[in-house]
This record gives structure tokens, sequence and C-alpha cells, in this order.
């Protein structure tokens, strides 16, 4: 038997998926997370029987006349792919929005089940809902559901046993149906939204009028205030990452380097001098001071993820979606653009991938464009190394990274949307505003969970891999033969890196270590912490008191030869530059066009290193009072890449004046 | 001699598993071994499991 789980966004589709499934899939309290469906089996607990249940979720829709692209394989799985049964997800405190799309499933002949799901909020928000009389009204079963608690979810399943095989009748019979047209169409709306509210009307009591402000309507004037907004944002994420760098986080972390560096000793006493140096160095420094440098920021990110878990699952997040949403209107995005953005903060993979509900094409290629520039979870551990040991954990490093990261999307979309050409475009978003909940520990535990799996995989996979590999590279010249102490110069990696450390004078970082780094990151992110420990051979980002252990030096920055000006541009380089390539492929997906993804990765290039540059040598102004080296060629580079920007807006301004004479 | 043996063959288990690891999951369609995102779905699919839109333009004409 094949399940469908359908209804309108936000109405709790996923969380009930994972309930009566048993999977962990990634919910987020507000509309439009699920962009494809999923499938699932359903639980022993929850299947008596035993037979196989297959359950499909699909994203959220308000009509089976697809106005998206997710609403589209919604309507196209009910419409095409015959399931057995449908479980029509209703989000019982908004009966009338929800119906609608309730009348047009009956339709279909499929037997359908009706889950009023969170009935647990019902009571708190003075509603009362009768059950029986809807289920007689709409000819179908109507079961009370709560799928954050599990209530009622045996119950589902067993009803969707029962109605299944048989036929579903169709309550709304509208007589503007035989007719066609568009006038027909909307009549037929009319109709049916007459009939919903008769239904409602018969069904719901409202202790509370909906019209009447309430409580968190008046949080929402402060907290998605168009002025308040962006000041409450910034000390909320600055408050995150206090709390998960300078608190908590250091706190874990220690005692897991502590296990790790008990792993590295121990393995070096195993071994013992019998052992090719070449070997135990690999082993020791290459794979297991590689990896664990990178896994000893597994606590401060964890405690990271289960903060913005908390954020996402309260309801927050959906609202700083509608304070940026004003911004990004103006530079020419679709209102939709926000939410690749909130979800690029995770992964950009997703991110990017969310693009595809935005239907202008423009407006979707020039957001796949802009989503990575947001710091996703791989780029977090970077922040955290950087801010860890250059700027004594403070907060404002990772804060102010989120700042930049806005700051260059409004920038390069205004910059798109010169050189393609468009004006201000009106884009009528409407994001319904889900209430703002305690947010659930056991959520933000699982979700922060599943984070922490996948960095463990990623860290024992690809970043091993490119570990051991960037070792042997350093290890070993062009001829095979082990690398003289004091000759690292003629490394295989050192000379693959060195052209590129060339280029990076002008930033601050210009020597090969620093520029091999940050190549391995473009294979994940990650990768620029593991590549940093295995050349500088450290195996602790945490301690910052090893570093004056390394090479005598008396501070950090002697021992990467980077001030913290560099640092920080050095960061900002790895943070807006093009992305990992996996990545790069999910943009090349969405895009669809070779045109705009290279320019895209011309951009990003363009950007991360303009902004390392002017980091560098404006901050080395101010520290030291004289620019840093390599000025004039780092600014010949800066403006051959916005000559070409000024050439691509003059070409289509000039092609604008054409058309209008043309017109004229 | 022994020693250098058992540590070239411990660092080859290591290595090949995690490329094994690595190679299993892009033929599951994976685009990143690990990412919590490339579990939507059970058996072939993938955060990829979808046509992007492109290739649907492209289907439907």
């Amino acid at each position: 038997m094949r399940i469908a789980l359908a209804g309108n966004p936000n109405s709790g589709k996923t969380t009930l998926f994972n309930a009566i499934t048993g999977k962990i899939e990634y919910v987020g309290n507000w509309p439009g997370v699920t962009i494809a469906r999923k499938e699932g089996d359903v639980k022993k607990a929850l299947n008596k029987g035993g037979s196989k249940i297959r359950v499909i979720d699909l994203p959220g829709a308000y009509s089976l006349s697809p106005f998206t692209t997710e609403e589209n394989i919604t309507s196209e799985f009910v419409k095409n792919e015959n399931p057995d049964v449908i479980i029509n997800i209703i989000d019982v405190t908004n009966l009338s929005r929800s119906l609608f799309f309730t009348t047009q499933l009956l339709e279909l002949g499929i037997p359908l089940v009706i889950a009023l799901n969170k009935s647990d909020l019902l009571k708190k928000k003075g509603i009362v809902v009768n059950s029986l009389v809807l289920e007689k009204q709409l000819g179908c079963p109507v079961m009370e559901t709560a799928s954050t608690t599990g209530s009622g979810l045996l119950e589902l399943i067993e009803q969707a046993k029962i109605v299944y095989g048989k036929t579903q009748s169709a309550p709304f019979t509208g007589y503007s149906k035989s007719a066609s047209g568009q006038a027909a169409d909307d009549k037929l709306k009319h109709e049916r939204f007459a009939f919903v509210n008769q239904l409602v009307k018969e069904v719901e009591m409202r202790k509370v009028a909906s019209s009447k402000q309430t409580i968190q309507d008046t949080a929402d004037r402060i907290i998605a205030n168009k002025i308040l907004g962006i000041p409450i944002f910034g000390a909320i994420i600055y408050l995150v990452f206090s709390l998960s760098q300078t608190y908590l986080g250091p706190l874990f972390a220690d005692y897991l380097v502590g296990w790790i560096d008990t792993l590295y000793d121990y393995t070096e006493g195993l071994m013992g001098a019998e052992v090719s140096p070449v070997l135990s160095s690999l082993l020791l420094d290459g794979i297991i001071g590689g990896v664990g440098a990178v896994m000893g920021f597994l606590p401060l990110i964890m405690v990271l993820f289960f903060l913005l878990a908390l954020l996402e699952d309260s309801g927050y997040m959906a609202r700083v979606a509608v304070v940026m949403d004003r911004y990004l209107k103006k530079v020419g995005l679709s209102g939709k653009s926000i939410i690749p953005m909130v979800i690029g903060t995770g992964c950009a993979i997703p991110g990017v991938m969310a693009t595809r509900t935005i239907r202008d094409e423009r407006q979707r290629r020039t957001t796949a464009m802009l989503t990575p520039f947001m710091p996703c979870g791989a780029k977090l551990p970077v922040i955290a190394l950087f801010a860890g040991v250059f700027f004594s954990d403070a907060a404002w490093v990772g804060t102010s990274m989120y700042f930049v990261a806005i700051l260059v999307i409004v920038v390069g979309a205004l910059i798109v949307q010169r050189i393609t050409n468009e004006g201000p475009s009106k884009s009528y978003f409407i994001m319904e505003l889900p209430d703002y909940r305690l947010p659930s520990l056991k959520r933000a535990l699982i979700s922060m969970m599943s984070r922490a799996q996948a960095f463990i995989i990623r860290a024992a996979t690809i970043i091993l891999v490119c570990n051991a590999a960037v070792h042997i590279m350093q290890t070993f010249t062009w001829s095979f033969q082990v690398v003289e102490p004091g000759m690292e110069n003629s490394s295989i990696l050192a000379s693959i890196s060195s052209p590129f450390a060339l280029l990076f004078i002008p930033l601050g970082f210009g020597v090969w270590q620093l520029a091999a780094a940050a190549i391995a990151g473009f294979i994940a992110k990650e990768n620029v912490i593991g590549a940093l420990a295995v050349v500088y051979g450290l195996t602790n980002f945490i301690d910052t008191e090893e570093f004056e252990l390394v090479a005598g030096a008396g501070d950090v920055a002697s021992v990467m030869g980077l001030t913290s000006v560099a640092a920080l541009a050095y960061l900002m380089f790895n943070l807006f530059t093009p992305p990992c390539f996996a990545a790069i492929g999910a943009m090349n997906a969405e895009m669809d066009s070779k045109r705009w993804l290279w320019a895209g990765i011309g951009f990003q290039l363009g950007v991360g290193y303009t902004l390392a540059y002017f980091v560098y040598q404006f901050g080395t102004l101010i520290t030291t009072g004289s620019l840093g080296a390599g000025v004039i060629p780092g600014l010949a580079g800066i403006a051959a890449f916005f000559s070409i920007i000024a050439y691509l807006i003059r070409r289509n301004d000039q092609k604008l004046r054409h058309d209008l004479k043309e017109a004229v | 001699m022994l020693g250098n043996i058992s540590t070239l063959f411990i660092i080859s288990i290591i290595i090949a598993g995690a490329c094994i690891k690595l190679f299993t999951d892009k033929k599951k369609g994976d685009h990143c071994s690990g990412c919590p995102y490339s579990k939507i779905g059970n058996q072939d699919c993938s955060c990829s499991d979808y046509l992007p839109l492109g290739k649907i333009s492209k289907l439907n004409k």
C-alpha cells in the first residue's frame, strides 16, 4: 500500500512523516522546507498488520492547480502516480485555508483520510473543531493528530488501512465545473471558497477572533520590524556565536582534543622508533593530526548547530526572512530568494537547490549564484579556527561574516540586475509566518546529531583522503625523493601552490602553505583546517598554547606568518570565494547555463579576492600606518575585475537605449 | 621491517576505506558523503532526487 502525505505548507507533513516512518528528515518551522518528495515505510510500532506500507511525503501545496515547481511535484504525483490512499494533513488551527485543497483532493476519487494536525494547540488557541460534523460533511474519516507528540498516529494509519481499496466521493459540487475558460475557473474558485467558508462556520468555534491582535502579533511588530529587525538578528547571532565559541563549545572541545592527543601519543608509542619516519609521519601528522584538527571543532559546531536548530524551531528564522525580503526585492531578487539563503546557512547545496521554487529564470540564477556566499556549516569550523586563534574567540568575527555575506548578496544582486538590464521587479511573495513556539529540545538534538554525524563522516572520508594527499605531496619531491629538512620549498605541494601564493601576496598570505590550504578548501571547506594542520605540523587548534611550542614562536601569528589583519583577510577569502565543488555542481544543475555558471564562479572569485584585498590593505594601514605588500598588482587585478563588470553594465545600457530607440 | 609493513597496511586500509565510502556514496547519487541532506529518500535518491528545472523544461519540450 502506498500512502501520499499531502497538505498545505507548514502543516507538519514532514514532522508527521518522520513520526510514522522513524526517519530524520529535515524539518523547519516555516513553509517551503520540503522541495522534493521523500519516501519511507511505516515503522512497526504503528503498523499492526505488518504488511509493508510505503509513505510518500510531498511538498506543501495550496491547490492542485500548481503555481510553483514544488506544488507541481505534489499535483503530478497525486494525479498521475495513483497512490492507494491520501492522508491530507491539515493545520487544524488554520482550517479555512486548508480545506480548499482538501475539496480538490476529494475529487480525485482516491480514498482520503484527514489528519487534523497540531490538535494539541487547539485548547491553547481557544478553538473547538467538531471533527464528527466535518467527517460527515466531507465523507471521509477525520482524525485528530499531533505529530510532535505522536498522538493519534496509530489510529491514522489504521484508518488508512480501512479506506484502502474503497472509492471516494466528493462533497463539493460546484455548478461551474462543466464550463471551461478563465471566467469559469474563477467562478469555480469562488464557489469552492464559499463552500469551505460555510463548512468552517459549521464545524469551528473560535473563542478568540482571528482578527484580534495577539501577543505574537505584537512581538512580530518588533522582531520583524524593518528597522529593528536587523539589529535584533545581529544580537541573536552574536549570542549564538558567543555561546558556541567562547563559553560552551571550548568547554567540551578541550576534552575531545585531549582524547585526540592521547590517541596520537598512543599510536606514536605503538609504532616505536623502528617504523620509517615517512610512514609514521603520514599516519600521525597526515591522518590522525589532520583529521584530529578538524574534529577538534566538533563540539563548537555542535553547540552552534543546536542553537541554530532552536532558533529555526522557534519560528524566528521565518521572521528573518520577512525582514530581509524587502531589501532583496529592492535589488531585483524574488521575495522567495531569502528561503534558499536561510537554508544555505546549513549547507549551500540544498540552499542552491531551493532556488527552484523561484519561477523567474533570471532571479533563480542570480539567487543560485549568491546563495553560496552565506556561511554554511562547513565554513563554521574555519570561522571558529580563525576567531579562536587570532581573535581570542571573539564572537564578532562569526557575526560579522553573516552581515558581510548579506551585504555581498545585496550588492551582488544589484550588479547582476544592472548587467542583465532588469528594472526593480514586482514580486508578490507572501510568506505565512508560523506561530512562535517553545523550541523542542528533542528536535534540536536530533538536528544537531544529524549534522554532527555528517561532520564526522566528512572528516573520516573526504578530509582524511585530502589530508593524506596533502601530506604525501608535502613529503616528496617531483622525483619522488623525500624532502630534506629545510628544503620544504622543493616539495610537490610547494611547487603547485607557489604560483597561487604569488597571487595572494596583495592579500597578506602569499606563502605556499596557506595557498595550498585555500586550494584544498575548494574540495570541502573544512579541508582548510586539515590542510593547515598538515602543512604546519599542528594537531590542536583549540589549545592555542600549542602554537608557542611549535617553531618556538612567541605568538600565534608567527607560526603561520600571519598578522591578525592578514588572518581576517584569509578567512574572508575562504568564505567568499566559490563554494566546494559539490555546491558548484548544484549551481550548474539549477542555473542550467554554462555562461551563468562561469560568470557566477568568476564573480565569486572576484568578490572573495576584492574583500580580502581591502581588509588586508586597509587593516594594515590602520594598524601599522602603511599599506601592505603588493598594493599595486592587487589593485590592478581588482581594477580588471571591476572593468569587466563596468563593461558588461555599459554594454547592456547601450542595448537598452538601442531597444528604446527602436521602440520609439 | 615488520613495523613498516604493518604501518603501511594500516594506512592503506584507512585510506582505501575512506575512498570506498566516497565511491559508494557517489554511486548512490549523494552529492557529498555525510551530508544530512543526502538522506532524502531511501534508495537511489539523494538530495539531488529531482530533475533540475532546466531538464524538466527540456523533457517537456
